[in-house]
């Protein structure tokens, strides 16, 4: 199935011509994930040369050329995935530093129930960050798959979605709680949390 | 100064290595991909990816060096052309001619080595 998923990012000629013969090594090779990562790879290839393999466009045939074609139709699956790849590295270490207390996403976790669920504000926090990088993907998937099925052809939304759907998730759920002021109360105690550095002092809700 | 044959199998960047592998497979006859990969491993205890064949598979089609014959099912298999076959014997000759210099050198300096 995966393997399926992968020979249909080659371009058109391109599958058209090696389509069967690929599907027929592959199979004999056993699906391994080297092998997963040499299709992607092949596939990009193919993409950024999408002239090596002789072709039809409106009616002329266009001979084999191995020149690399930049545009972005060419490395649309290249361009897409670095893209994707990109945007979930920097919503996965700024997702991080906000929810362990640099930000002050941090501090609208604090007065939600998330928090006295978990026990603390650090920990809730990092429970749903986790659960939102694992769970997003799936989500943005389905809602992009409906999406594409419904008519959506821009492309490259598709990888920045794929990123921005979890930061929208904790978002949301931080928003979800209890939003009354908070005041320190004179005569509690603060304390220092000793991996981030923080200062918590012990509240009273003002009604 | 390479002739404008063993020029073929140059600039192929990171199918160069492949590109001579699966010439030196099909010198020996028709064969399709599967085969193709079966002999390399023999050969080199390589295996070829499905995605990396194909790649250099197309640039050898490309230039000339390799064609398709009718396909068995969904097996095609490839042979030599005249250029791919001149454009192997010129790489392997220059092969031979290095790996000939090496073996003497290597010889040499061990017998340097030995009697110091």
């Amino acid at each position: 199935m995966i393997v399926d998923w992968i020979l249909r990012r080659y371009p058109t000629a391109w599958r058209e011509r090696y389509e069967e013969e690929l599907r027929d090594v592959a199979a004999s090779q056993g699906i391994t994930l080297g092998l997963i990562l040499d299709l992607l790879v092949g596939a990009i290839d193919a993409r950024l040369h999408p002239r090596l393999v002789p072709s039809y466009a409106g009616g002329v045939l266009l001979p084999a050329n191995e020149g690399a074609v930049l545009s972005w139709e060419s490395c649309r699956l290249a361009c897409g995935a670095l893209l994707g790849v990109l945007s979930w590295l920097v919503w996965s270490v700024l997702g991080l530093y906000a929810l362990i207390g640099i930000y002050s996403l941090v501090k609208t976790l604090d007065s939600t129930p998330l928090v006295s669920l978990t026990g603390s504000d650090t920990a809730a926090a990092l429970s749903w960050w986790v659960v939102a990088l694992i769970v997003g993907p799936s989500l943005g998937n389905i809602v992009i798959r409906r999406l594409v099925r419904a008519g959506w052809q821009w492309q490259p939304s598709r990888y920045v979605a794929l990123a921005l759907i979890p930061l929208v998730m904790v978002f949301w759920l931080a928003q979800g709680g209890d939003k009354r002021s908070l005041t320190p109360v004179p005569d509690r105690p603060c304390y220092e949390i000793n991996w981030s550095g923080r200062i918590v002092c012990e509240y009273e809700p003002i009604d | 100064m390479p002739n404008s044959e063993t020029g073929k199998l140059d600039h192929m960047g990171r199918f160069t290595e492949q590109a001579l592998l699966i010439l030196v497979s099909i010198s020996g006859g028709p064969k399709h991909g599967y085969a193709i990969t079966e002999d390399i491993e023999s050969l080199t205890g390589q295996r070829l990816g499905a995605g990396t064949l194909y790649g250099a598979i197309a640039r050898l089609e490309a230039r000339g060096l390799i064609e398709a014959l009718a396909p068995s099912g969904r097996r095609r298999p490839y042979r030599l052309t005249g250029a791919g076959e001149l454009a192997l014997r010129e790489r392997l000759n220059v092969l031979t001619a290095v790996t000939g210099a090496g073996q003497q050198r290597l010889r040499e300096n061990l017998g340097a080595i030995g009697q110091s």
